[in-house]
């Protein structure tokens, strides 16, 4: 087989013991890789109803056929679990040389079954487990563990860890590789925490064979020129924190917890110019040319701070708790990666506790000196810290915004900005209407990465205040593109280097396994994808009123931007829902009718 | 003729050092008009954002009217007062 290894290394924690399982050749052809992939492994490894933080969770690590091509951005891999935050799928991408060494030493996969005695070390050299006592490593921050395991199996090893949010289940922690990439959704750290694996190290040289060679090679050098055009430019410039001061003018930048649409300190906070006053460098993963990633140092007296900035961190920390200073938004950030947590969910946890201060809801165990409400930067990272080791209010901020609001009650619920328990990323609903569907249907919760919606209500191909009948086609589509987009894997920000994305990709592809596939397949290889993970919801009992949108969203109209007043009420969305399901082929409940599952060749998964 | 604002975001915010450019159109414009106004004002925007000969936006580029309504081909009907947003097509991310 070309592209791939034909095969998956499976390590029991508990017995210490491995096995490699054989995937046919026709899983490859309909899955792809990366997300696809692990959505299938998932849902054969992870038996039916099982609790997220127990050792029946599988904690999967999935590379794709282009891992190894040298494509620019395609070092990528998926991390895929049953999710704590949502109890549906949770998947999650990460980037850079811990993906080649996975391929090179695991074959397709690795997947972790049941949990290890007491923190563990997992090395896996060539395919072969060593399990290595962490009890040392226990508190160490992500980026000091993986200084730490260097230290001990040498600088060829490649090391994905999790830091003290994970060790302590927080519900929304990280995983991280390579310096600080997070595979940042869902809560899969606290899945590798419950596991008792602290850190993976990775080595290897068992590369796959590529097609055609020479193919490959002229593919490479074409979409590396493209990739430096000016379908880029925004990702290799600002990054993605250009959103900001768009975002703002557009009136969809999410401000105190989604109260407000536009943040009147944007421009303090603005990429424009956090890159003119705090750049200090570009990071790249490994085999990428656009280097989206920002290096931002802090420019105030206190300690200096560096750490990676994006749009999600920005926002989340910025604008969504009302907070405008720069230096605090980076340290935030910095802090979260240190510990290993999502920053989205982090932030969002965080404005909903700030909007409890305001409407005089204790939320307890709040000490006398601290004060948690919008715009009080002093406490940000304080409360960050405790949520990390769980500490007072920490405690119950480790759980997001969902479960935090059902125990502290007194209709807290109404301001939990979640979907299915994952947060909403900065994007406002109610006036992106495409990107509101996406959010409500997106099988691992509220997720602009899973359904790019926004796409079309930021191009003008819709128009994005009005929730009408066009946007279930639009929004299918945007999650089919991802899917495979997350399969194959590129980068997202590759997207507008390619003339025509599945024909593109399906000759990439070609190129590389020698399997031929037209862009329709790739098109319904993407299909296939998004109703396989449906159909895992439904099987860890997903039902209608899943697919929803926060209380706030469907019940306040949005006071400011450019069109104040707008809004989205909940026949608007359902009436939305409903023509989404209708456009998958799924029932007016949106359940897969057994025909579709046979037609897409899903019926083999019920067979696990 | 009609004065309208320019706003420019990101790269072009950088490379031009401008937030906002200022520039006469006809009341009822279409993206030449804009494109060619603009490129008499700010010509480091051709070759980025305008094309060379300065008849339209690179595709890489929209144009929004006040942060309501993309502008296509079609002609549009501006007033004085009006913002006019010159944005990436890599919307989010
Ligand atoms: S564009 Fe950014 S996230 Fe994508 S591969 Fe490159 S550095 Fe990594």
């Amino acid at each position: 087989m070309y592209g791939y290894h034909g095969k998956v290394l499976v390590v029991d924690l508990s017995s210490e013991s491995s096995w490699w399982d054989y995937i046919p050749e026709d899983v490859y052809r309909k899955y792809l890789g990366g997300i696809g992939l692990g959505t299938y492994l998932l849902y054969k490894y992870c038996p039916p109803n099982a609790n997220p933080l127990s050792e029946n969770n599988p904690l999967i690590f999935a590379t794709s056929p282009f891992v190894g091509s040298r494509f620019t951005t395609t070092s990528k891999f998926a991390v895929l679990a049953k999710s704590p935050l949502t109890g549906f799928i949770g998947d999650s991408l990460s980037s850079s040389h811990f993906a080649d060494a996975l391929k090179n030493a695991c074959g397709d996969a690795l997947i972790l079954l049941n949990s290890a005695q007491n923190f563990t070390l997992l090395h896996v050299d060539n395919g072969n487990p060593v399990f290595i006592d962490a009890s040392d490593l226990v508190g160490l921050s992500t980026f000091d563990t993986e200084k730490s395991v260097k230290s001990l199996l040498g600088n060829a090893v490649r090391v994905a860890s999790i830091g003290p949010a994970g060790e302590n289940q927080v519900l929304y922690s990280s995983i991280a590789n390579d310096g600080g990439r997070q595979a940042g959704r869902c809560g899969l750290g606290a899945v590798m925490g419950c596991k008792n694996i602290k850190a993976l190290a990775i080595n290897g040289d068992i590369e796959t064979q590529i097609y055609d060679l020479e193919g490959v090679e002229r593919y490479r050098r074409k979409i590396s020129a493209k990739s430096l055009g000016e379908g880029t430019d925004k990702y290799r410039n600002i990054g993605t924190m250009a959103n900001v001061s768009l975002f703002n003018r557009f009136g969809i930048l999410p401000t105190k917890n989604f109260q407000k649409a536009t943040f009147e300190n944007a421009d303090k906070i603005s990429g424009e110019e956090l890159v003119e006053r705090h750049f200090e460098k570009n990071s790249y993963c490994s085999n990428c040319t656009i280097g989206c990633e920002k290096l931002l140092a802090t420019t105030d007296n206190g300690k200096k701070s560096i750490g990676r900035m994006e749009y999600e961190s920005l926002f989340a920390f910025g604008p969504l708790c009302n907070i405008e200073e720069p230096n605090t938004i980076i340290r935030a950030a910095r802090l979260c990666d240190e510990l290993g947590m999502d920053t989205v969910s982090c932030g969002a946890t965080i404005a909903w506790a700030m909007e409890c201060d305001e409407n005089g809801i204790s939320i307890g165990d709040q000490s006398d000196d601290m004060k948690l409400s919008f715009s009080d930067s002093q406490d940000l990272l304080k409360t960050i810290s405790m949520i990390g080791h769980r500490e007072g209010i920490g405690d119950l901020l480790a759980l997001g915004s969902k479960r935090a609001s059902e125990i502290v009650g007194g209709g807290s619920d109404h301001w939990a900005m979640h979907v299915k328990g994952l947060e909403i990323p900065g994007y406002e609903p109610r006036s992106l209407k495409t990107m509101a569907l996406g959010f409500a249907t997106t099988p691992r919760g509220a997720c602009h990465n899973r359904s790019s919606g926004y796409e079309a209500d930021l191009s003008g191909t819709v128009d994005r205040f009005r929730a009408d009948d066009s946007r279930s086609e639009v929004a299918v589509a945007s999650e089919d593109f991802t899917a495979v987009l997350d399969s194959l894997i590129w980068c997202k920000f590759l997207r507008k280097a390619f003339d025509d994305f599945y024909a593109d990709s399906a000759q990439a592809y070609e190129l590389i396994t020698g399997f031929d596939i037209t862009p329709d397949e790739l098109r319904l290889c993407g299909e296939r994808i998004n109703n396989a993970k449906k159909m895992f919801n439904i099987r860890e009992g997903w039902c209608r009123s899943d697919d929803t949108l926060p209380h706030r969203i469907l019940n306040e109209p949005l006071p400011d931007g450019v069109m104040p007043g707008v809004s989205l009420s909940r026949e608007e969305l359902d009436a939305m829902v409903e023509d989404y399901y209708v456009s998958r082929g799924w029932t007016h409940d949106g359940l897969i009718p057994f025909s579709k599952i046979c037609e897409l060749g899903l019926d083999e998964l019920l067979v696990n | 003729m009609v004065s309208v604002t320019v706003e420019v975001y990101g790269t072009l915010r950088l490379r031009t050092k401008r937030k906002y450019i200022y520039v006469e159109i006809p009341e009822v414009s279409d993206r030449k008009d804009l494109a060619f106004a603009l490129s008499k004002v700010c010509p480091d925007l051709v070759g980025i954002a305008i094309n060379s000969d300065a008849t339209d936006f690179n595709d890489t580029y929209s144009i929004n009217l006040n942060g309501l309504t993309f502008l296509d081909n079609d002609s549009f009907r501006v007033m004085s007062g009006d913002s006019i947003i010159l944005l990436s097509n890599q919307a989010g991310g």
